[in-house]
């Protein structure tokens, strides 16, 4: 970087870089032994959630009737978007989607629609906060723009990755070793250990109290996972140094996607760009590819749901998901970034500038999901 | 003051020989040219005794000309590691409609190899009266004060300092103001951003005996979109930017070049005005030199 935007290295910026700064980068100079069984824990709880889901939604004879309404791509994006707002997270939503085509509630398109939705909902959280700090009488949040610009860019490459997921859905076939068709859960140890469970469920609670009772287990496991994950406290002066690592797009994409990879949440992992300035500021051009790599890597809960599963056609559905994404964040970012990045920037600022304009926005953010699903 | 001046044919070098009589007025001026066969050459040689004797007619500058067989870039890279210059000035071809095809694809390849401070000269300019200087708070700042605090008072031209704030908050305890403030109330308000670029223009001062008049100006958007827009409204006749450090292996500069986002390029590849890389010679150039 040698003119413009990085912030304006002073003494205090910058100090010596001691191994104190280090902390948080160096993850294996102790074992986290609690973190590490917290993990396996939330995981275990997690798949218990997902069969707790599965069982209820088995069970609710209705259930499958009243989702019937749900039985295209519309609808399902409608759903997944809507209920991401009830759980203020996306994740739950996409595991919870690929739970009920498993149990057949709801068919192929749908998922892919409901898994779409769910993260176009999840990126909308941030602005619907923002505006109830506005309207709490604070100034415009200071957050909301990256709310704003995540919202943006999900949308923005979930469109046209919609229809090419759906192209390879039919086309392809991504082979996964260890799952296969008759690898029923029936005859699994794990089985064994949830079968009298499930059983205990089915006869003492009625049918949407065990699916309500799956739907919590999986938002606690899920932030369980969250809270199971390194804490990557990076001391300002160690990025401060090398500012322009993350300059190039390629690069910001890159560590956008490593960095959602292992903490496994969006938010989590644009909460670790903080630090690279003092003053809570980003680079804009370094932004948005950042949330473009973070948008690949978000899938892998919604992976980890689908392999918990056992389901082959639901891990498929939503690898080639996560592939659809990953090529046109890719054609965009090597043919089109800097017009992309351009056009989102001036939208995102256009819609921060005036609280009335935010406000209509986020109506109508509001009001689609609820036209797609009951059209 | 050593300049070396080249450019791939003769009238893109009569560009650079219309600019550069602008500020060297007692400089030794080398005219490179880079020939493909003897036909080119002779026809080169014919041309640069013109130019020659316009520099010398219209400055006091000591004019030599060589000439090379090769590839312009090699030829003149070649000759910035032979001897030493303060200031390579090339004219460079732009492309009717496509800025960023190949003809300039020459000057940012020079641009990012050599280690001396490089002026790139497209289209026809006449005149050198509003100087544009882009700092960012990073090392390279002095360099382009210096440099283009030097060619400004060289040529007498008027300046102002460009900061753009390319930063948007992140969390909610950022200050916002900061960000949308302009450079009077970002020095008014002591933020980092106003003491900066009043040292900045305390810097400038000192070194070039600059008029009252220069301007700090601070632009909020994407640094090379606001670099660009703001060359283009100010109608100024010069881009100054603080150039990357030449990597001392190819290995190195490659990889830099794949991670780093190199602004200087950016700006040489989407601007048509003229654009002074500052770097830091071995040999620093001084405003006193001239």
């Amino acid at each position: 970087m040698t003119a413009g935007s990085s912030p304006l290295p002073s003494q205090e910026d910058h100090p010596r870089r001691s191994a104190q700064n280090l902390k948080g980068i160096l993850p294996f100079t102790y074992v986290p032994w609690i973190k590490i069984l917290l993990f396996i824990f939330s995981l275990f709880l997690f798949f218990i959630a997902l069969e707790t889901v599965k069982t209820g939604a088995q069970e609710m004879t209705g259930f499958a009737r009243r989702l019937s309404g749900v039985d295209d791509l519309l609808s399902g994006i409608g759903l997944g978007w809507l209920t991401s707002y009830l759980t203020l997270s996306g994740s739950p939503i996409a595991a919870i989607s690929l739970t009920l085509f498993d149990v057949a509630s709801i068919n192929e398109v749908a998922t892919f629609g409901m898994i779409v939705g769910s993260r176009i909902g999840g990126s909308l959280i941030v602005i619907f906060i923002g505006v109830i700090y506005i309207l709490q009488g604070h100034d415009r949040g200071t957050s909301l723009l990256t709310g704003i610009l995540s919202f943006m860019v999900t949308g923005l490459i979930y469109i046209p990755a919609t229809p090419l997921g759906l192209f390879l859905l039919n086309r392809v076939s991504i082979p996964i070793p260890f799952l296969s068709s008759s690898s029923s859960l029936s005859k699994s140890p794990v089985d064994r250990l949830l079968g009298p469970i499930r059983n205990l469920m089915v006869t003492h609670l009625p049918e949407w109290v065990i699916f309500g009772l799956g739907v919590v287990l999986t938002l606690i496991s899920l932030e369980l996972i969250d809270k199971a994950l390194p804490e990557f406290e990076l001391e300002e002066n160690v990025f401060g140094e090398v500012p322009d690592l993350l300059y190039r797009p390629l690069i910001s994409f890159l560590l956008g996607f490593a960095f959602t990879l292992i903490t496994m949440s969006v938010s989590i992992s644009l909460g670790l760009l903080v630090p690279l300035s003092v003053r809570g500021y980003i680079k804009r051009e370094n932004l948005l590819p950042y949330i473009m790599g973070s948008n690949i890597s978000t899938f892998l809960d919604t992976v980890i749901a689908g392999l918990l599963l056992r389901n082959p056609e639901a891990a498929n559905l939503v690898l080639l998901q996560t592939l659809s994404v990953t090529i046109i964040s890719l054609l965009i970012l090597f043919f089109i970034y800097r017009y992309f990045q351009k056009a989102i920037l001036r939208s995102a600022l256009w819609m921060n500038e005036k609280s009335s304009r935010l406000l209509i926005f986020s109506a109508v953010l509001f009001l689609i999901p609820l036209v797609l699903i009951f059209t | 003051m050593q300049i070396l001046l080249s450019s791939q044919n003769t009238d893109t070098f009569q560009r650079a020989v219309d600019y550069t009589v602008l500020f060297a007025e007692q400089a030794a001026v080398t005219l490179l040219y880079a020939y493909q066969n003897d036909q080119d050459r002779q026809e080169a040689l014919d041309e640069l005794d013109s130019l020659e004797e316009k520099i010398r007619l219209l400055t006091n500058c000591a004019v030599r000309v060589v000439v090379r067989e090769g590839e312009t870039k090699d030829v003149i890279l070649d000759e910035t590691r032979a001897k030493e210059y303060d200031l390579m000035v090339f004219g460079s071809p732009l492309h009717p409609h496509f800025k960023n095809l190949r003809p300039k694809h020459d000057a940012r390849q020079i641009a990012k190899r050599i280690s001396i401070p490089m002026l790139v000269i497209f289209a026809p300019q006449d005149q050198l009266s509003r100087v544009l200087m882009c700092i960012g708070g990073t090392e390279s700042d002095q360099v382009v004060l210096h440099q283009g605090g030097a060619l400004t008072a060289q040529a007498g031209a008027e300046c102002s300092i460009l900061h753009v704030m390319s930063q948007i908050p992140l969390r909610a305890s950022a200050d916002m103001e900061d960000l949308e403030r302009d450079a009077k109330s970002l020095i008014k308000h002591e933020s980092k951003e106003g003491k900066y670029l009043e040292d900045a223009l305390e810097s400038l001062r000192e070194r070039g005996n600059l008029s009252e008049d220069c301007q700090l100006i601070v632009r909020h958007g994407l640094t090379v979109e606001k670099i660009i827009e703001e060359s283009e409204r100010g109608n100024y006749d010069l881009i100054v930017i603080g150039g990357l450090e030449v990597a001392p292996h190819k290995s190195w500069q490659e990889l830099r070049e794949l991670v780093q986002e190199d602004i200087a390029d950016r700006v040489l590849a989407e601007s048509a005005k003229p654009v002074l890389i500052a770097r830091e010679p071995d040999r620093t150039l001084n405003w006193k030199d001239f």
